[in-house]
């Protein structure tokens, strides 16, 4: 408005009005998104697997290395025949020990791994996420703008094969070549991962590029890093976002599959491995304790972020 | 009926022959990088270099691997899918055994995710946002954030360890105590199939329905909409005749993605319930560096894929009448 | 004869945090049998609110508060053979027919209501281009409105009429077995007006007819209206913003701004012997190809929010000649003719009569001469009051 320009000067005024919109965008967006309740549920389960990631000993009863009768290391003695017998031990609040989710095969506690895990899933889940909104972003954003050229045809071609690799053999190739670790199993993941992202991002690339405020920009002589850096992405970051938190909980999933299968950093704790063991020792149906919390865990991380995902999905959407 | 000229369909086979071609050189590159070789499991510590060398020479190992490439391509041309050396058998038998039972689960599947998801989505998104929408919307989150083994164990675990209804693996039933009739083999299969598929359904309708229900909620507002409105057309009839028929045009596009998310789906199911499928030998043929099998079996995938890419296409001319493929081009 | 009577009619929009928006706010009017009536304003004046509400199209949230909706027609199990309403159902004191006939619409349900649509009002959307499905033939959409209400009709017979009302309105029958995305912008809107006849209504209700098409089909297209017109013996009732097409094919019309009326009256009344601020500054802003130099003023100020609307006249924000009355309280309307001869404000008793609200009409040719004057709209002469 041409009236409000003229009557502020200062400095500080010119900050305090060029971010004063942005902010109270932001208050609007958030007041949005706690409308839904699920975003505020994934929000909050969220905010406490972190904890659990970030400061596990608070929460956790005893360390990942404890070991039922017996307790924290240093082991020093071995347990009686009979004790190893009643392992897996069902839920116990202090006789003849401590463990309110009972024990595993090996006498550790089930609810201390499953805090000691969440860091494992976590790290996965983000960093995946993250990855694979990388690659498909940018490659989604190019093959949008040069619609219709052979840049575009490639990448899609690209997009075609990918999609002709069965999703979770590849990831275990994949896995097989580079060797079962953590960072491979997230490379991994990003790498099979990427082709939603790049095809949604690449389709309404092609939809705002046909807009009037890119066309005026290109009729300004503005050039195509700066159009599609400038003008198209941040149009199209809320939607990459949704697809962050998507990509998260596939990735949750499909480590904990890869667990499944026998391909998992058997070094770090998580959940697929707690799954991993209850089926290798032949305990499923005979130790809800152990069978349950993992899977739930499991869960509860892929839908909260799927749920952080829909509601920000709603928030971006101009449309409402 | 539908409006896709010859000559669009023509290339389209062309270029998914092409992507074929790639995803076989591909994977050809990626299985050698691994570590260990496919007759790492048939030396002995006990042989000889000679012996060795014979296995070496059987397996076509000592030729360079550019003829290898070669020979492998070719061979695929000819249908010809060499022998597997943990099988025993020739490749291209496994294939033919394994692939309908795959189908006939993957199938069914498929089938039944693609009329629930879209049914719920479409009531989801006419009535979006309403209390019953956010319920059975977080619930179906939920269901779709639950790995497939897990739910997989759950349901064994009630239906067949509790209840003791059905059973959990194989196909057949191992030791039967009735004569096989063509009647009794349906029953039968039927009978084992029913947990793999509970399991796999439970969350494969999912994605189906999170493409339904936005674009069922965008129709919500468009001009046909009110005027079937307008025109005395029940609710029901302008919900499903005019907005959900709208509606699910992209829902077909999106059925690739699905593909992809049951393909994954079935190989765990597989595994989990001894379902002697492709599924099953995908997995086991990558971690015993079964080659010949391995390549086999992501080629058949590969197919499955591309097959359904076209058949997409010729859905997408059916439902959507402003499409026309290969027109102008 | 009256077709259609609108008494008192509000409408609102629920809004989530507990307050409403009054799209509607006791508007009054009446459409005779084959007249065309225009509904004018500016757009967000409740206007398509007003003629959505009349068949129940409102969006979710919107809702009839009060008033009724008198229609000279009743639902197909209320009628005798002749189409009236039979004795028994005027009678019946729970069922919303008066002694003359006439059913509330705004007093019958969901269910009930859509065996009248379109068999008794047929609406042309708003943006009737899109108001075609994409997936269906077009004959087959219009086939569909005559088997919903005639369903004793066989389908050869529908689409035979189908192909007929697509010939009436300029198009080649067998176009019908085409999709809409074959037909161009006019004959989409063609269409749409074949489909609207279909089941040859009392009252078509034109949202914007013109508005996004070219001048030219334009004018076509009220042709088109005009001719089915003496054809069919329809009532029109047009919404427009455009002043213009309005001045042309209404017999009678009502000046809306926020959700009242702020004139009504026949056509060369309004436009002649023009009694409201709000028309006059409407007048101002719409070119006239016969005066080529005329400068356009616009009313400055933006329309009301309409959101929970305080009691004073709805004009009075913008309107240059606010007094102190306009703050208190939205004026009624009051005959034109009258307060001319006498120079004192009467309520109008006669809908059809020449009526205005504004408390100063006994001063009209003081307003008019000014209304004239540039001056009298800027922006600062309107805030400096």
């Amino acid at each position: 408005m041409a009236t409000q320009q003229g009557d502020s000067g200062t400095d500080g005024g010119s900050v305090r009005r060029r971010w004063e919109p942005r902010i109270e965008r932001l208050k609007r967006g958030w007041d949005r998104y706690t409308e839904h309740r699920i975003g505020v549920v994934g929000l909050v389960i969220l905010v406490v697997f972190t904890l659990w990631s970030i400061i596990p000993g608070v929460f956790a009863p005893h360390s990942t290395e404890w070991i039922a009768y017996i307790g924290e290391p240093p082991i020093e003695s071995r347990l009686t025949a009979e004790q190893v017998r009643s392992l897996p031990h069902p839920p116990a609040f202090g006789d003849p020990f401590f463990a309110p989710l009972g024990t595993n095969a090996n006498g550790n506690g089930i609810l201390s791994l499953l805090i000691y895990s969440a860091k494992n899933a976590m790290y996965i889940g983000l960093a995946a996420g993250l990855l694979s909104s990388l690659v498909g972003v940018p490659l989604g954003l190019i093959s949008g703008f040069y619609g219709d050229t052979w840049i575009d045809e490639a990448i899609q071609r690209f997009v075609d094969i990918m999609y002709g690799l069965p999703f979770l053999p590849f990831l275990i190739v994949l896995v097989a070549i580079r060797g079962i670790t953590t960072t491979n199993i997230i490379i991994g993941i990003a790498v099979t991962s990427w082709l939603n992202n790049c095809i949604t991002v690449r389709g309404e690339t092609l939809s705002l590029k046909e807009r009037s405020y890119v066309e005026s920009a290109k009729v300004a002589g503005a050039s195509d890093t700066r159009i599609i850096f400038r003008h198209i992405m941040p149009n199209v970051l809320p939607i990459s976002f949704v697809f962050l938190a998507q990509d998260a909980a596939g990735a949750v999933i499909a480590q904990a599959s890869l667990a499944y299968l026998g391909l998992a950093d058997f070094t770090a704790n998580s959940w697929g491995i707690m799954l991993e063991n209850i089926k290798s020792q032949g305990y499923i149906f005979d130790a809800w304790w152990w069978l349950l919390p993992p899977g739930l865990a499991l869960m509860l991380m892929a839908a909260s972020f799927y749920f952080i995902g829909f509601s920000m999905e709603d928030v971006t959407n101009p449309q409402r | 009926m539908t409006r896709i000229s010859g000559k669009y369909l023509a290339k389209r086979i062309v270029v998914s022959y092409l992507t074929l071609l790639v995803i076989m050189s591909l994977l050809f590159v990626l299985l050698r990088s691994m570590p260990g070789s496919f007759i790492t499991s048939m030396i002995s510590s006990g042989m000889t270099a000679e012996q060795i060398a014979r296995i070496r020479e059987t397996w076509g190992l000592n030729e360079p691997l550019w003829r290898q490439y070669l020979n492998f391509m070719i061979n695929y041309q000819t249908g010809n899918f060499g022998r597997s050396p943990t099988y025993n058998t020739q490749v291209w038998d496994l294939m033919i055994r394994r692939m309908p039972r795959t189908l006939v689960l993957f199938g069914s599947t498929f089938i039944i995710g693609f009329i629930v998801g879209p049914l719920v989505g479409m009531y989801l998104g006419w009535w979006r946002g309403s209390r019953k929408d956010k319920s059975i919307f977080s619930t179906s989150l939920l269901l779709y954030s639950m790995p497939s083994f897990w739910i997989s164990w759950l349901f064994i675990w009630v239906f067949n360890y509790e209840l003791d209804l059905l059973p959990s693996a194989y196909m057949f039933t191992q030791f039967p105590e009735f004569q096989w009739t063509a009647f009794t083999v349906m029953r039968d299969v039927l009978y084992h199939i029913a947990l793999p598929i509970m399991s796999l359904t439970f969350i494969g309708w999912v994605g189906s329905m999170l493409i339904m229900r936005p674009t069922m909620n965008q129709v919500t507002d468009e001009g046909y909409v009110f005027l079937a409105r307008a025109k005395g057309l029940s609710e029901r009839t302008v919900m499903v005749k005019h907005a959900a028929r709208n509606a699910l045009i992209p829902v077909a596009t999106g059925a690739v993605v699905s593909l992809a998310f049951l393909i994954d789906g079935s190989v765990i199911v597989e595994n989990v319930f001894n379902w002697p499928g492709m599924g099953q030998i995908i997995v086991s043929s990558v971690l015993n560096r079964d080659f010949p099998v391995a390549q086999a079996t992501f080629f058949m995938l590969a197919v499955l894929v591309v097959v359904m890419r076209l058949l997409t296409d010729v859905i997408y001319t059916y439902l959507d009448p402003r499409i026309k493929f290969g027109e102008g081009e | 004869m009256t077709l259609l009577e609108v008494n008192d009619l509000s409408i609102r929009y629920a809004i989530d945090d507990g307050s409403a928006v009054h799209a509607s706010d006791r508007v009054s009017f009446s459409v005779d049998r084959g007249e065309t009536y225009g509904l004018v304003g500016e757009s967000g004046c409740g206007k398509t609110t007003l003629a959505k509400s009349l068949v129940h199209l409102l969006d979710d949230n919107g809702y009839i508060e009060s008033g009724n909706v008198w229609f000279d027609g009743t639902l197909p199990q209320w009628a005798d053979e002749n189409g009236d309403a039979k004795q028994s159902v005027i009678d019946d004191p729970d069922k919303p027919v008066r002694e003359d006939g006439k059913t509330d619409l705004a007093a019958l349900t969901n269910k009930q209501i859509r065996d009248m649509r379109w068999r008794d009002i047929a609406i042309i959307p708003q943006s009737a281009m899109n108001a075609l499905n994409p997936v269906y033939k077009v004959g087959d959409q219009i086939v569909e409105a005559i088997l919903r209400h005639e369903p004793q009709t066989t389908k050869a017979e529908a689409h035979d009429r189908a192909r007929d009302l697509l010939e009436r309105v300029g198009i080649e029958p067998d176009r019908a077995d085409d999709y809409a995305h074959q037909f161009s912008g006019g004959m989409k809107q063609r269409a749409v007006i074949a489909m609207a006849m279909a089941c040859s209504p009392d009252l078509l209700i034109a949202d914007e007819p013109t508005t996004a098409l070219d001048v030219i089909i334009q004018d076509r297209i009220l042709e088109e209206l005009e001719k089915l017109q003496d054809e069919f013996g329809v009532s029109i009732l047009v919404i427009s913003h455009d002043i213009s097409v309005m001045a042309e094919i209404c017999d009678r019309m009502a000046v809306m701004y926020g959700g009242k009326v702020m004139e009504s009256g026949r056509t060369e009344d309004i436009f002649g012997e023009t009694a409201n601020p709000y028309t006059l500054g409407l007048k101002n802003s719409f070119p006239t190809i016969t005066s080529a130099d005329q400068d356009l003023v616009s009313i400055p100020g933006t329309p009301p929010t309409l959101r929970d609307p305080d009691p004073g006249c709805r004009f009075r924000e913008r309107c240059p000649f606010a007094i102190e009355e306009c703050h208190a309280e939205h004026p009624p309307m009051y005959d034109v003719a009258d307060a001319e001869s006498t120079g004192r404000l009467r309520e109008a008793t006669d809908q059809r009569a020449h009526g205005s609200a504004c408390y100063r009409i006994d001063e009209l040719e003081q307003l008019r001469t000014d209304a004239l004057n540039e001056d009298t709209w800027t922006e600062q002469r309107i805030e400096s009051r």
